[in-house]
């Protein structure tokens, strides 16, 4: 068994064909990547804790049993991510309509604003934070669950193109949109 | 959370999981590929019918003064291969699209490449002639694919307005008994004026296409006779009552030997 030093170095693909061999190993995907899916199921529906630690295992194990539908062509990140998104979509249908409030932070919040048009705003009032709030939970899933992987995920065009399995032309297009729809609830507010 | 690692391997052990072996996925994405060339190849089927159906017309008799031009190509128009080819073209985008990368490419790219592969392959099968073949057998064996895709027929099928072809039945002097493609039987009627195209002698059985002028119920002066089929060089034109050394007038023949 390597130490943990050794396996910090050791890249996805790497633990993963170790994984394969020995389940014993699969934990260390788990650990690397249980918090980051956490907050994006939390951010892209209106689950509670425990929920999302369900959903999450469902997860792993689906993980664990495609490990050899895993290719070096793709980023890890973005196959676990999407195998995360699809389970959370199949979680949010399967239990139907959506409550009013959103899961998101304040600091998510902030992410938000700042990565629209109006960039010098530093200092949000409670009013603004409460429609954006109100914005985002009647944005659409599409469009939620882009702006969430572009701005508070962090993730570049390519890699939200593998998550959600759509074109580089659609996310980009999705994003716009999906960002404009925001900016008119906020006039309208 | 910090449970989950645990609790998620303990699942794996005690339902003693297993990670799927890597050649249901190989032979998942082979399939997907597979079908998706399966249905290229259809619709590549599909768009040479449409080629040899299309360019098997006489275009040139849209020219003339009579005919009603342009529109009688929308009423004969092959749809029904044309709706083949569209569905062909929709299930390999849908079919594409659930390979392992196809949701990379957008739909727009994705139905242009086909279309242009459909019509590459469909101009191959064109070329090679099988599209012909094709469109025999099915002629043969369907009765009901024949009425529906038997354009040039249907082209050659308006003798109010002057364009008749069919059968002979029935050889004459200076003329014959034809059963045209809706099955009536037909007199025609030539002169020495008609325009006959360099054929074999009419003999019965002969498929041949008229234009002229319906000149009766079922009477129609022939001032031109064309063999259905296009001949080669180098076959002689002879007609009945033809004395060796007459020589009716003719747009492109050669002299008979004798």
């Amino acid at each position: 068994m390597f130490s943990k030093e050794e396996f910090q170095e050791k890249s996805d693909s790497e633990v993963v064909e170790l994984a394969k061999e020995n389940p014993e190993y699969f934990g260390i995907i788990i650990e690397r990547y249980k918090d980051s899916l956490f907050f994006f199921v939390k951010r892209i529906s209106y689950f509670g804790k425990e929920d999302i630690e369900d959903i999450l295992q469902e997860v792993f194990v689906k993980v664990y049993k495609n490990l050899n539908d895993y290719e070096d062509s793709l980023k890890f990140s973005s196959w676990i991510y999407r195998i995360t998104r699809n389970q959370t979509i199949d979680e949010i249908r399967k239990r139907g309509s959506r409550p009013q409030t959103t899961s998101l932070e304040n600091n998510d919040l902030a992410k938000f604003i700042k990565s629209g048009s109006n960039v010098e705003k530093e200092f949000l009032q409670k009013e603004e934070m409460g429609s954006l709030k109100k914005a985002i939970d009647k944005l659409p899933q599409k469009y939620r669950e882009v702006l969430v992987l572009r701005f508070l995920e962090e993730k570049n065009y390519e890699e939200i193109m593998d998550i959600i399995k759509r074109p580089k032309g659609t996310v980009a297009s999705l994003i716009r949109r999906g960002r404009r729809i925001l900016e008119e609830e906020m006039e309208g507010e | 959370m910090s449970n989950l690692v645990e609790d998620t391997l303990e699942k794996i052990k005690k339902e003693h999981i297993t990670p799927r072996p890597k050649w249901q996925f190989l032979v998942r994405n082979y399939l997907a590929w597979s079908i998706c060339l399966i249905l290229i190849f259809f619709g590549a089927i599909a768009t040479g019918l449409i080629f040899y159906l299309t360019l098997d017309l006489d275009w040139d008799i849209f020219l003339s003064p009579n005919h009603p031009g342009i529109q009688t190509f929308f009423k004969i128009a092959p749809y029904f291969w044309f709706s083949i080819f569209l569905v062909f073209l929709f299930l390999s985008f849908f079919v594409f699209k659930k390979t392992k990368k196809g949701y990379r490419y957008s739909g727009f790219l994705i139905l242009v490449i086909s279309s242009l592969l459909f019509l590459f392959l469909g101009f191959l099968i064109h070329f090679f002639n099988a599209g012909k073949q094709i469109h025999g057998l099915m002629s043969e064996n369907i009765p009901q694919y024949g009425k529906l895709n038997n354009l040039k027929e249907r082209e050659w099928s308006e003798p109010e307005i002057g364009f008749l072809g069919g059968e002979i039945i029935k050889l004459k002097d200076l003329g014959f008994d034809l059963k045209d493609f809706e099955g009536e039987n037909w007199m025609i009627n030539y002169d020495l004026n008609t325009v006959i195209k360099c054929e074999m002698p009419f003999e019965i059985k002969d498929v041949v296409k008229m234009i002229g002028i319906k000149t009766g119920e079922n009477n129609f002066k022939a001032n031109e006779i064309r063999p259905w089929e296009k001949l080669g060089p180098g076959l002689k034109r002879k007609f009945p009552g033809q004395k060796n050394g007459d020589h009716p007038p003719c747009e492109t023949c050669q002299k008979i030997d004798d």
